[in-house]
């Protein structure tokens, strides 16, 4: 009896894992075919496109890296008249908001609200929230303070928007202190693979392209009916996502919308974020699951893509107990599982990282030209291996926060120490 | 007559490569165990479907898929001969010990290679100048 | 229980292959030769579009040749502008 529980158990966990290799293998297979043809310009058919935009930059003791966001920002293409940048300083202790201010003495555009120490520090949804009240742009796009775009970014972003169907945007994320350690270089490697396979596919099946907190936007009239960023997710970007797909509407990516950030240096700020998103999806798909599953506006594979959105950081928890279940189905002797236990370790290499599996990476790599960067695959099995206790983690504290009913939404922020800035410099001068 | 001998030269040359893996294969089934097959058949489907895909020239991916195959097959017999004698040596338990941790340990050279194999198909990429 | 040479051998070969998997991504990690970061270029032929306010699609093959090659002489003029001495 034992034996048939384990083994349907076994098979269930090892066939949900098989589901994402699958998933991701179809994207894997979009992406590499879609590169052979010619790219589509999207953005350029809405060049005349030009809505009223408010950026939103939320900003908590970034005095580090702000000054050169909002240096970038007044290099921006996007004519100024129809620019609305508004700095939300959420109670920063540091020189965050005078940095703000003396941008806004000298660039009618930006704006700078001040949050004091009563009402601050309650996470980025919050800060969000109180920007969205100034806004007053057609189209919202946020920039988190150690970003740095490309000049004509916002174009890019916002010529998603000409589509009346279209509700959010997400423009691609590049690692700018990539070769500071190993740590940003295996962060740079779960990027590209997420980035440039994974968004870019779910894109072109039409599937759920994920909104991810920054450079992206969104219509700023149905932010305003979806009551802007729910304070109570700490993954505020997917609540949205899903939000705005069961609202009728579509998030569309554009790969061509690049923009640097500066990753996390160290294992300690690696595992906070990555709790931080793990907690965050989870809430999510607490939130979302039955919505998702009920609703009449999404099609059967926009549902299916949306619940192993919802699903992917259970994951982790999902291959360790496929691991010791078919530990224990060997230990019982069982046939069955010499075949499938085979799948379980390439299953297991699917969830490194970010959730994008090494050939997704390798694939996303090669399309970026991105030679010796391959030889590095082999070390992201460590981040697996990093990931898995914080999932687990992250799953132990939502439920219990869910049964004994405590706040968990605690927002424990990234810090930025720019270290970017002196790769900023060096591509200026390599570019003069 | 030099083309056509180039031509044959690479025939052959891909002929070879396919022998090489099917030979692969085959003694993974006949010396090793069923495992060790499974391992493989992973392997070339990742590589056949994916890096196939990318520029350079078939001879080069055959070749590579030959290496990973024979690299495969070496791996596979070095860890299932440490699993027989040292389950002569120690116990049963050691052939336990191999069946759980054999696909964990086949995923490291199979993900090793196939990043070796891109970075090889890269350069190929450059030689040829295309864009993809 | 002493390990026979032949298991402490195995033991010693099966260490030495896995560290000979690992040892390409060790070397790019001690000796970087692609570490970063990826380029992201203003473009500024499409810069100098956006400025101009020009679509870029639905134009005659005839015209695309022209236009093409004056968009290029602009970037170029920009490009020069930009230069700081």
């Amino acid at each position: 009896m034992i034996f048939w529980i384990l083994a349907i158990i076994f098979i269930f966990l090892t066939g949900l894992m098989l589901a994402y290799l699958v998933r991701h293998y179809i994207f894997t297979i979009t992406v590499l075919r879609g590169a052979n043809k010619d790219k589509e310009h999207r953005g350029s058919e809405a060049s005349a496109f030009e809505p009223t935009v408010s950026i939103l930059i939320p900003a908590r003791n970034e005095e580090r890296v702000i000054e050169r966001l909002l240096e970038r920002i007044t290099e921006l293409t996007y004519p100024k008249d129809k620019l609305q940048v508004i700095v939300v300083d959420d109670a920063s202790s540091d020189k965050t908001g005078a940095i703000a201010d003396d941008y806004e003495n000298k660039y009618s555009f930006i704006e700078v609200l001040h949050r004091g120490k009563d009402e601050g520090g309650k996470g980025k949804a919050a800060t969000c929230n109180a920007g969205l009240k100034k806004a007053n742009g057609e189209i919202l796009l946020c920039f988190d303070a150690d970003y740095y775009p490309t000049r004509d970014i916002v174009e890019k972003l916002v010529g998603q928007f000409v589509d009346p169907t279209v509700g959010a945007t997400q423009g691609r994320v590049v690692v700018l202190n990539e070769p500071q350690n190993l740590v940003t270089r295996l962060i740079a490697l779960e990027r590209i693979g997420g980035y440039r396979v994974d968004q870019e596919a779910r894109d072109k099946l039409n599937l759920i392209a994920q909104y991810g907190g920054t450079v992206g936007g969104f219509r700023s009239s149905l932010l305003k009916r979806l009551h802007g960023w729910d304070e109570n997710i700490l993954a505020e970007d997917t609540d949205l996502t899903l939000s705005v797909y069961l609202a009728g509407y579509k998030v569309r990516y554009n790969v061509d919308a690049e923009c640097y950030e500066e990753a996390v240096d160290n294992w300690k700020a690696y595992r906070r974020q990555r709790y931080r998103w793990a907690k965050g999806h989870m809430q999510c798909f607490f939130k979302h699951f039955w919505s998702v599953l009920k609703s009449k506006k999404l099609g059967i594979k926009e549902k299916v893509d949306a619940l192993l959105l919802l699903n992917v950081y259970f994951m982790p928890i999902v291959a360790f107990l496929s691991f010791l279940t078919g530990l224990l189905l060997i230990f019982f002797g069982s046939p069955l599982v010499n075949l499938l236990w085979l799948f379980v370790p390439i299953c297991l290499y699917n969830f490194v990282g970010n959730f994008a599996p090494f050939f997704e990476i390798g694939v996303g790599l090669y399309l970026d030209g991105r030679e010796r960067t391959q030889l590095l695959i082999p070390f992201l099995i460590f981040t697996l291996f990093y990931n898995m206790p914080i999932c687990f983690k992250a799953f132990f504290d939502v439920t219990t926060g869910k049964i004994f009913r405590r706040n968990v939404s605690v927002w424990v922020k990234t810090s930025h120490l720019g270290n970017g800035n002196c790769y900023i410099q060096n591509l200026s001068i390599n570019a003069s | 007559m030099r083309r056509e001998q180039v031509k044959a030269l690479n025939c052959l040359f891909s002929f070879l490569s396919i022998v090489a893996i099917v030979a692969c294969v085959v003694v993974s089934f006949r010396v090793i165990n069923f495992q060790s097959i499974v391992s493989l058949v992973i392997f070339n489907v990742l590589f056949v479907s994916l890096p196939f895909q990318l520029n350079g020239s078939l001879n080069r991916k055959l070749c590579l898929l030959a290496l990973g195959n024979m690299t495969g097959l070496c791996w596979n017999y070095i860890f299932n001969l440490f699993a027989i004698v040292a389950a002569d040596a120690f116990g049963k338990i050691f052939l336990d010990i191999y069946t759980v941790f054999f696909p964990l340990l086949s995923s490291i050279w199979i993900v090793s290679f196939w990043a070796l194999s891109l970075t090889f198909l890269h350069r190929s990429r450059t030689d040829q100048g295309v864009n993809l | 229980m002493i390990p026979s040479p032949l298991v402490t051998s195995l033991a010693v070969a099966i260490a030495m292959i896995i560290t000979l998997f690992f040892l390409p991504a060790i070397i790019e990690l001690k000796r970087p030769k692609d570490a970063g970061p990826r380029i992201i270029n203003d473009n500024p032929t499409k810069i100098m579009l956006s400025m101009l306010k020009i679509p870029i699609i639905d134009i005659e093959e005839g015209q695309k040749l022209i236009y093409q090659s004056t968009i290029k002489n602009a970037a170029f003029l920009y490009n020069i502008q930009s230069i700081e001495f």
